[in-house]
């Protein structure tokens, strides 16, 4: 009898394994969601990128609008209004007159927490036209929301790309350690973005043991230099390792627009008048093209050195844009997880009225393919 | 043996093992697609009945679209023990925000709308992958968001959250065999103002292509809706007609003499 019972027990167990094994379906806690995030720091403003679609780690697309956990505001305290931007506003006049009809005002759509969000149901706004968005010149991007309301101080914004999972609880922690941080400091005074870079670096190698999938970007203004702010990006890997760039990007298909971003913003910087009739293949460079002469880095009689590596691109906003544009597009064409749209943050420390940082949102569309 | 969802819950289900408590790692009662849509009043989802035990048809008649409070719907793919138990603990949850609304500070209603439900299973899920014994399901959730005083507000919401705690919201949204059947159909016919018969005539075509082509699928289905009113409400099953006598699946491919196959 006992003998009887242990048999079955034992056929029912081979039974039992032998449907685990057949489904043959392990659990893994991560999967690549895919996302490319991208940061430019310039003289005096500052852009962070991100494509918009979400897919399910292989060939599935879960969302073409995913954005709350790709670009968010290292913090998530009162984000009040400096500055509300009016369609007369917006940078017509700086940019070639032909963009001028095609820039695009609606609604602001910060999430209470300070992430982006894309505006789901598409509002009464211009449909989006897919031919217009192929040609590579400006007309094509248009602004979907420039905020009206933005962070009091100058914000410090994160990209993160990778497990969604993760980035959207990296969010939440970071979040969680800068508030606590930052209510123990006088009347409101708030973390600059070395500072939100470090502690960044400190929230990732705290799981080191079992790292957050999130491989991220800091874009900020640097307010440390007595000639005004300039832009300051940070890139990382997974577990922490950072250093400050003046170009870079993380996620899905870095490998493929880092090098392409380097070239653009290297030329960009050479020449400023470009002609672009002429058939001229440019210089090639015998060094690292961000790199600074050691005869540069020296400042002044008994002054400090600065970095080997140049910290900001010397092009204009509107080159800026372009070129991250440009690179998107190259990226989107090869590398499946990255397309649908991208969404643009511009910082802009310009001296207006309230001599605040002023904040642009853009976007423009990729390949749905 | 108890079950927790709970943060430091330590019971998991156990699978007969001779090396002590082993977790879920692969799921098996297994529903399959849930499918979703935003129309002009509300939010509608639709799943079949069929909770299948590998390649078993198992359980004919499970209800995987469920109320969790009186303008919240969930509905859920995958172990359907995991699902049981995550509409106990959110229906527990409800309860205690019922009995706990205090009428001294004048909270009529003290529920969770569907996006802080959402908001909390993103977090539920996500811990219990870190714990490397997760719930296997992916989820979705449907309801109205809410403004800050806490009335329910006129906008929509659909989210997702699957096994490892990955969220999103979208207007359309499918799990499962859908996400691959199901979505790109439903993402090419959507519109923000579908009345609800198109709405609900999208889901139909949709369930029974899945039925076609979807193995774990049936035809006996459930169709659910949030609406603007605030009303939260699931059909009872019924069975979708069908139509076999298509030609391509009638005829052997190219009407050729080959194995039969389509």
């Amino acid at each position: 009898m006992n003998k009887n019972i242990f048999t079955s027990s034992s056929l029912i167990l081979l039974v039992f394994s032998n449907l685990v094994e057949s489904s043959a379906q392990k659990f893994d806690p991560y999967q690549l969601n895919g996302g490319l995030v991208a940061a430019v720091a310039g003289k005096d403003y500052v852009l962070i990128a991100s494509d918009t679609r979400l897919t399910d780690g292989g060939y599935g697309i879960n969302s073409r609008r995913y954005l709350s956990g790709r670009i968010w505001g290292a913090s998530s305290s009162s984000w009040e209004p400096i500055s509300t931007l009016a369609s007369t506003q917006l940078p017509q006049s700086s940019s070639p007159s032909a963009a001028s009809a095609s820039w695009n005002v609606s609604p602001a759509k910060w999430e209470s927490d300070g992430s982006l969000a894309m505006p789901l149901e598409e509002e009464n706004g211009p449909k989006r036209n897919e031919h217009e968005s192929r040609s590579l010149s400006f007309p094509w991007l248009h602004f979907i929301h420039p905020p009206s309301e933005a962070p009091k101080n100058s914000p410090v914004f994160i990209g993160s790309a990778g497990c969604a999972s993760d980035c959207e609880s990296l969010k939440r922690r970071f979040r969680l350690e800068l508030d606590s941080l930052e209510c123990n400091f006088p009347s409101g005074l708030k973390l600059g973005v070395q500072s939100i870079a470090n502690l960044l670096q400190q929230v990732l190698y705290g799981r080191r043991g079992f790292p957050f999938y999130s491989f991220c970007v800091v874009a900020g203004m640097d307010n440390r230099d007595s000639d005004g702010s300039t832009g300051a990006v940070y890139v990382y890997d997974a577990i922490g390792s950072f250093e400050r760039v003046a170009v870079g990007c993380s996620g899905t298909g870095r490998e493929l627009l880092q090098p392409i971003l380097d070239r653009l913003f290297s030329e960009s910087s050479r020449n400023e008048n470009h002609n672009h009739d002429e058939c001229d293949i440019p210089v090639a460079a015998h060094r690292d093209v961000m790199s600074v002469p050691a005869g540069e880095q020296r400042l002044g009689v008994a002054g400090s050195l600065r970095p080997p590596v140049k910290s900001f691109v010397d092009c204009s906003w509107e080159e800026a844009v372009t070129n991250i544009a440009r690179g998107y597009q190259s990226v989107a064409e090869r590398e499946i997880s990255v397309g649908d749209e991208i969404v643009i943050c511009l910082l802009k420390s310009e001296s207006d009225v309230n001599n605040s940082p002023t904040l642009h949102v853009i976007s423009f569309n990729l390949k749905k393919d | 043996m108890s079950l927790s969802l709970q943060a430091g819950g330590s019971a998991t289900r156990a699978l007969p093992s001779a090396a002590g408590t082993t977790h879920t790692t692969s799921p098996i009662t297994t529903g399959t697609s849930v499918l979703a849509v935003k129309y002009r009043s509300g939010v509608l989802l639709a799943a079949d009945t069929l909770v299948s035990y590998g390649s078993m048809a198992k359980f004919k008649n499970a209800r995987r679209l469920l109320p969790i409070n009186s303008r919240t719907l969930i509905g859920g793919s995958g172990e359907y023990s995991d699902l049981q138990s995550v509409s106990d603990l959110l229906k527990r949850n409800a309860l205690e925000d019922k009995c706990t609304a205090d009428s001294l500070y004048e909270e009529e209603n003290n529920e969770e709308c569907a996006k802080e439900v959402w908001s909390y299973l993103r977090a539920v899920m996500y811990n219990r992958r870190s714990k490397m014994n997760p719930l296997w399901n992916d989820i979705v959730v449907a309801g109205f968001k809410q403004n800050d005083d806490g009335t329910t507000s006129d906008e929509p919401f659909l989210g997702v959250v699957d096994k490892i705690g990955t969220a999103y919201e979208d207007d359309v949204l499918a799990t499962g065999f859908g996400g691959y059947i199901a979505l790109p159909l439903m993402r090419e016919k959507y519109r923000p103002d579908m009345e609800e018969g198109e709405a609900r005539a999208l889901l139909e075509d949709c369930l029974r292509i899945l039925f076609y082509r979807d193995c774990r699928a049936l035809n006996r289905v459930q169709i659910a809706k949030v609406t603007r009113e605030g009303k939260v409400l699931v059909s009872e099953p019924y069975e979708l007609d069908t139509f076999w006598d298509f030609k391509g699946f009638v005829d052997t491919k190219a009407g050729l003499g080959t194995d039969g196959g389509w």
